[in-house]
């Protein structure tokens, strides 16, 4: 039992070092005060982060992708979770060809989706002019991860609590944003979190929808790659992974461990 | 006045009528039991009337005014109802106030008339010192009570309660049955109770309705289902019977295997069972005198209960019968006995 135990320990150990350990080297390698990206880092500056943070190229494309993460987390909450109340609560024979079509940017290669968008909005004329297609295919990719959370919640939600509230005069509506919404809230948060970071980092989408002149941040990393190799990116790159510990840290602060309460 | 009248109602689920043209009249301030085993039609009746389903046929109506039929039905919310659940169905990110509370909120009802209803029903199922806890925190039979302050506190025309009870433990069971009874001889609303437990049902309503693939088989006060079942399916259900299969003699008399039996009345046509009670049967050594229904048995089984004794014995052509006899009654595994069925207890009745 006990050396099970140890090696299963191990094993767990294995993993976690496997995942974290590039990420780690990338934070080192961010503090490098030589210009080649090099591991382990020679001395310690912050001259990346100034570089990166006067970078006018970089700066757009860091708002950009703000901008664009939280509208489309936004929309796809908007649109992922009243699909998620059709689907548990109100779906007849249909539901599970719904289910399919929601998640089915989830179950397709994202390139795949990108490239349909692509050659739908050149049908329609809108092509990649605009930052409204970007927008659009961030949301698609989105959607399933709320609708996936929402739904959950929602299936651990007894119809009786929404039911009391009706029987004792409460509208739909009400119903929904006194007791519903309340309880779904944890779902609702967490499928919030999940689109935010997809779309903070996507790449797929972005590679073929991006316009000229608005490049989200992945894509600008990636594209400074192809030219340079200096800790720039790696100094990007842990503004990056902070970004998105700092949108998790602050959801459960605000949120997350209150919305568990019960 | 809010009685509550059903006509021909009908639910169809895909081919299955799970409520298949029900008429009752509740009177106002009854308490009323559905009765009947799982799958029987009751728990859908009683959401039609709450306004959770649309029914496909028939009518119902509170007080005269009508609230759903085939065509048009009004929302829950708008029905002045209040309904109970098996899972209690309290809001778990609201206070115990807050939950009974959400009634007169909706009303609009200012905040000190609020605070002060709350506090006189949180006092009247005796919960005012936890009115600041989550439901979570609370046992079930407190949950319960809770439960029922919230769904009272709005002063409904008609309280309907689906197995309120079958999440308690059996002790408890029993105590809230009659603070049931006692919150409703206090409030008097008429009341739609759905349960399969005849003991429960016994113990609560005025009126019994006991159901049977979405079809009425008897509505009556306790002791007329109880004592003049209308069909063997209710003296099965409500139970502490003997049925046994019988032949149509004559209008006085059945067979159940080869013997007579003299019974109050014989159903015309039909297959018949009769139905005797464990307790109405007298169990001694000797046959009595003069008496008719009497048989030959033996003693298979003798379990001794406290209050009573359990005998299993068995007839000449093999069927067996259960007798509740007092606890003096002293008969060995084995033994021959007699039994007597008095006439006016054997109820021959349609299968």
């Amino acid at each position: 039992m006990k050396l099970w135990r140890g090696l299963f320990g191990g094993l767990i150990g294995a993993v976690y070092v496997f995942l974290m350990l590039p990420i780690a080297i990338v934070v080192m390698a961010s503090f490098n005060s030589t210009r080649a990206l090099r591991f382990p880092p020679e001395g310690f500056s912050l001259r990346w982060y100034v570089a990166f943070f006067e970078s006018e190229p970089f700066m757009e494309s860091f708002r950009l992708s703000l901008v664009l993460g939280v509208a489309a987390t936004v929309a796809s909450v908007l649109i992922g979770t009243p699909a998620a109340l059709y689907y548990v609560r109100f779906a007849g024979r249909w539901r599970e060809a719904f289910r399919l079509y929601v998640l089915a940017p989830l179950l397709l290669p994202e390139i795949l989706t990108a490239i349909a968008l692509l050659f739908f909005y050149y049908q329609i004329g809108i092509g990649t002019k605009s930052v409204a297609g970007l927008f659009i295919g961030h949301v698609v990719v989105c959607i399933p991860f709320v609708f996936l959370q929402v739904t959950a919640s929602l299936y651990n939600l007894s119809p009786s609590l929404e039911e009391a509230a009706r029987s004792l005069g409460a509208s739909p509506w009400m119903t929904f944003l006194r007791i519903t919404l309340p309880l779904i809230k944890p779902g609702v948060i967490n499928g919030a979190l999940f689109a935010f970071i997809i779309s903070f980092d996507n790449v797929s989408i972005s590679l073929l929808l991006k316009g000229i002149g608005s490049t989200p941040l992945p894509m600008q990393l990636f594209d400074y790659l192809r030219w340079g190799f200096d800790p720039t990116t790696a100094a990007a790159s842990v503004v990056s992974i902070l970004m998105t510990l700092g949108a998790v840290v602050l959801v459960d602060r605000l949120v997350g461990l209150r919305a568990m309460r019960f | 006045m809010a009685d509550l009248v059903l006509g021909g109602l009908t639910k169809r689920f895909g081919t299955v009528a799970a409520v298949d043209g029900i008429d009752l009249k509740v009177e106002h301030g009854l308490l009323c039991c559905l009765l009947g085993p799982s799958g029987c039609g009751k728990t859908t009746t009683l959401r039609l009337v709450a306004g959770f389903i649309e029914p496909d046929g028939g009518t119902i109506a509170v007080g005269g005014k009508l609230l759903s039929d085939a065509r048009a039905s009004l929302p829950p919310e708008r029905r002045a109802m209040s309904m109970i659940f098996q899972s209690y169905a309290l809001w778990p990110h609201m206070t115990l106030f807050d939950n009974v509370a959400y009634g007169l909120v909706l009303r609009g009802l200012g905040r000190e008339a609020i605070r002060a209803k709350v506090e006189e029903f949180l006092k009247a199922i005796r919960m005012e010192a936890l009115a600041e806890r989550y439901p979570g925190e609370l046992s079930g039979g407190q949950q319960q009570r809770v439960a029922l302050a919230r769904a009272l506190i709005v002063e409904p025309e008609i309280l309907l309660l689906d197995e309120p009870l079958s999440n308690l433990d059996a002790n408890l069971r029993e105590e809230m049955r009659f603070e049931l009874r006692r919150l409703h001889d206090r409030y008097r609303y008429t009341t739609l109770y759905v349960t399969h437990d005849q003991a429960e049902a016994m113990s609560t309503a005025d009126l019994i309705v006991v159901m049977n693939h979405g079809r009425i088989e008897q509505a009556g006060p306790p002791e007329t289902i109880y004592n003049r079942p209308a069909s063997a399916f209710v003296a099965r259900f409500i139970g502490g019977t003997n049925i046994l299969k019988a032949r149509r003699l004559d209008a006085q008399h059945v067979a159940v295997g080869d013997l007579a039996l003299r019974c109050a009345s014989v159903p015309a046509t039909g297959d018949l069972v009769v139905s005797i009670r464990m307790h109405q049967i007298a169990l001694a050594a000797n046959r009595a005198e003069g008496t008719a229904n009497t048989a030959a048995v033996t003693i298979r089984r003798r379990v001794f209960l406290g209050a009573s004794n359990d005998y299993l014995v068995e007839l000449a052509d093999g069927s067996q019968l259960r007798v509740t006899t007092t606890p003096e009654t002293d008969l060995a595994v084995g033994a021959r006995a007699w039994v007597g069925l008095p006439e006016r207890h054997c109820l021959a009745l349609a299968e």
